[in-house]
């Protein structure tokens, strides 16, 4: 833990980088938002101005990315969807997501729905509930089948809500999602340049994954399917 | 002409009542002359399966089998030839012998015998009057070069041909083949050839435009065709009135197979160097560029025209895709192929049109796109290349006029702006910290209130009670109850009922359908054995009460007594 002292230095920072981009001033605003990530401080709030300071001053990909990290520490917030969706409606490549089957979709909306942390909570609020019901049922308070019915549906919301908290921290684990911050991107076979080995081109904005990583190099996955390596300077990881 | 005697060699092997008869039509023939084989069945129930695999180093089986049944009836008796035959063609000439052929008839075995014939060598008179040839433009030609096959029937002016089988185009191993001309029916060309002074009449029986391509070898094969000869019979003084009006009537025709020879394209290698851009045009050929208009709006589709026009291995390679700028969408070319008819060249037109779609204003340029091709006339290396294009996008009045690729909740999203920034406090919190506490913190509390009822009964020895537990001690009030409702209208049945209803709750049982025999087990060493026989003693009077007489009179006093004696025994027991 940081003493307290640093976090209010950020607080400040945070204030005038609010009070710049009040004023338009994107790119001061930007690099005070800048500042304060890379001392390790981070918020749904800050994401989301630096989302708006990056969309402001026409760069797309960055602003998916700010905006994206921000709806993974507040998945609920309405405001951060709004502007991701109209972000994301920019990008200029259209990929064709691969139907899906309904079951899973449903399965990722829910998931979506909490942080992995509210998850975890979740799951051990539903622990705290069930063990208060077993000992009501101890003192005798709850009985035979009204006891067994309300037993069977917490403990199977128990262990969904874990299913989802641990799928949800296993994602967060892999930490190989990136968004493509630059334009007219060539993704190449190999980690090297060669004209002749250009796979396809891609423009920012696009959210990829990571299956690969060699010096300067990475490979992308996109969401329908392609495989290509670009240059590890045109993509922001997710944090 | 010499009519020959039919002399048929018959050779008959019994095989119980059927016999096995192998026979050919003749026995002395010409090269090219069919020779008919038949195997007849007498008496039999099926035809010979005959295995033809001996023939066939001297043979070659032009058709058949076809199978024939003859049933007669001489002297009231019925005789029966199952007959199968092959047409076979010797394939050399001098005697050749057909092998003894072993087969089955039924299941019954059989082998026939050995049958001579003499292939007399034909006379060069005859084998002149037809003939069939495969006549090629050149012997030596390039990859990809076009090679014109035509197969001709060549046929003496005096010579009539009857009939023709269908002409069969073999297959052409290492060529691709374009068809030329394919005749409907056999005509002769008005024109005559004169071949070492013999005039003949010469029929088109299909012509091949052939492409060499890479393989092992490049053979023309030999065609083998099927013709009718007519042949007119001598004249036959005595026949005054039937000659010779008649004759053309009753002219005899003989089949003849006439094959052509095997041809060997040799292929020429092209000169050195090749370029990088050839990728297969052989031929002479020309590019057109079209576009339909020069000005355009962001985001409406414009077509452009590559348009091949020549004559060569048009459709057999590929056209090089024209590096289109990035800021233009490019959807895959339509591709057209017309054939030019009337020519004995393979030439036509190859179209792509391509619909382009501009994402962005500005001035676009389409570069010029090259293409290699070999002129094996001059023996050259070419290139050809499309025009530059320059195409002028405005900027559209609507930001978007196509909806290509976008849903429509996008394209409600596109015209609005995000929204403003949050200007609230944050709480600004170290990257990856969780507060794990608040988790920890709930899972023991959890764990330690499932414990604790363990806990107490471990610590201090009381358990709070279970349902079983509920049932025993609320057992005695339960079957009280029972008794003070008198819920079944029936004081004995009653008072039995809620000393069972006891008991099954006291001892948790399972049932509580018992009868006296089974309570006296339950109590015998639970309660003293003075109240255990006066338990029974009640419950005889229930039963009785249920079954007979007997009992009447004690109705009132049964459900007391009962009541009293539920309470000693729970007394006694506990």
């Amino acid at each position: 833990m940081n003493s307290s002292g640093f976090s209010e230095l950020a607080d400040g920072v945070y204030i005038e980088a609010n009070k710049a981009l009040i004023a338009e001033n994107y790119f001061d605003a930007i690099a005070m938002y800048e500042s304060i990530l890379n001392d390790g401080y981070e918020s749904a709030e800050l994401y989301y101005n630096l989302g708006n300071a990056y969309y402001r001053s026409e760069k797309l990909g960055k602003s998916i990315w700010a905006y994206s990290n921000a709806l993974d520490i507040a998945p609920r917030n309405r405001d951060v969807a709004h502007n991701l969706s109209i972000a994301n409606a920019q990008i200029v490549d259209r990929i064709e997501m691969p139907k899906s089957f309904v079951f899973i979709t449903f399965y990722r909306l829910l998931k979506s729905i909490m942080t992995t942390y509210e998850w975890i909570l979740f799951g051990s609020f539903l622990i705290f509930i069930k063990s208060i019901h077993f000992l009501i049922m101890k003192f005798g308070l709850v009985r035979g089948k009204m006891y067994k019915m309300t037993s069977t549906v917490l403990i199977s919301f128990i262990i969904l809500a874990h299913i989802f908290a641990m799928d949800s921290y296993i994602d967060k684990q892999r930490k190989n999602s990136a968004v493509v911050i630059s334009n007219n991107v060539n993704a190449y076979s190999g980690p090297f340049y060669g004209s002749s080995s250009i796979l396809f081109q891609i423009n920012e904005g696009i959210k990829v994954d990571i299956s690969n990583q060699q010096k300067d190099w990475v490979e992308i996955i996109l969401i329908d399917g392609k495989k290509g390596w670009i240059p590890s300077e045109s993509i922001w990881f997710m944090k | 002409m010499v009519i020959r005697s039919l002399i048929v060699l018959v050779l008959i092997s019994f095989v119980s009542a059927e016999s096995i008869q192998i026979s050919v039509d003749k026995n002395q023939l010409e090269n090219g002359e069919l020779l008919k084989l038949s195997i007849e069945v007498i008496d039999g129930e099926d035809f010979a399966k005959v295995d033809l695999g001996p023939l066939e180093s001297n043979f070659e089986i032009i058709s058949g089998p076809s199978q024939q049944t003859n049933i007669q009836w001489v002297n009231g008796q019925m005789t029966s030839i199952k007959t199968l035959s092959w047409n076979i063609l010797p394939k050399k000439s001098g005697d050749v012998i057909i092998p003894a052929l072993s087969g089955y008839v039924g299941d019954k075995r059989f082998k026939g015998k050995k049958i001579k014939i003499k292939v007399g060598e034909i006379s060069e008179d005859k084998s002149n009057e037809v003939f069939i040839a495969a006549e090629i433009d050149k012997e030596n030609a390039y990859l990809g070069e076009q090679i014109t096959l035509t197969y001709k029937l060549y046929k003496r002016v005096d010579v009539n041909i009857a009939g023709i089988d269908q002409f069969q185009m073999p297959n052409f191993k290492g060529f691709w083949v374009e068809e030329l001309f394919t005749p409907q029916r056999l005509q002769y060309q008005s024109k005559k050839i004169r071949i070492n002074g013999v005039d003949y009449q010469v029929a088109n029986l299909g012509q091949r435009a052939l492409f060499p391509i890479a393989s092992d070898d490049h053979i023309i094969p030999s065609v083998k065709v099927k013709v009718q000869l007519e042949v007119k019979k001598k004249k036959r003084r005595r026949d005054p009135f039937f000659d010779p009006f008649f004759d053309s009537f009753l002219s005899e025709t003989k089949t003849r197979i006439l094959s052509s020879k095997n041809k060997n394209i040799g292929i020429i290698n092209y000169p050195q160097p090749i370029p990088n851009d050839f990728t297969g045009a052989v031929g002479q050929f020309d590019l057109d560029t079209k576009i339909d208009r020069n000005d355009v709006e962001v985001n409406d589709g414009i077509t452009l025209t590559i348009l091949l026009n020549g004559t060569g291995n048009i459709g057999l390679f590929s056209f090089p895709e024209p590096k289109f700028p990035d800021d233009i969408e490019v959807f895959p070319p339509a591709e057209n192929f017309e054939k030019d008819e009337f020519r004995n060249q393979i030439t036509g037109k190859q179209k792509w049109e391509y619909i382009l779609i501009p994402r962005k204003p500005g001035t676009l340029i389409i570069p010029e796109t090259k293409m290699s091709f070999f002129d094996p006339i001059k023996k050259t290396w070419k290139t050809i290349q499309t025009k530059k294009t320059e195409i002028n996008v405005i900027p559209g009045k609507n930001i978007l006029v196509s909806d290509q690729g976008f849903t429509k909740k996008e394209i409600e999203l596109i015209g609005q702006d995000i929204r403003y920034m949050n200007t609230g406090p944050t709480d600004l919190v170290q990257k990856g910290t969780i507060n794990f506490n608040l988790l920890l913190t709930t899972y023991l509390l959890s764990l330690s209130i499932i414990i604790t009822p363990f806990m107490i009964n471990r610590i201090t020895g009381y358990r709070l009670s279970t349902a079983n537990d509920r049932k025993i001690n609320n057992a005695l009030k339960l079957s009280i109850k029972l008794l003070n409702n008198n819920s079944l209208n029936d004081p004995f049945e009653s008072a039995s009922k809620s000393l069972y209803v006891y008991l099954k709750n006291k001892f948790s049982l399972n049932t509580e359908n018992l009868d006296t025999a089974r309570v006296r087990e339950i109590l015998n060493d639970k309660i003293d054995e003075e109240l255990c026989n006066e338990v029974i003693k009640v419950l005889t009077i229930c039963d009785q009460g249920k079954y007979s007489p007997e009992a009447i009179g004690k109705e009132d006093g049964i459900i007391k007594e009962m009541r009293i004696l539920l309470k000693q025994i729970d007394r006694n027991i506990s």
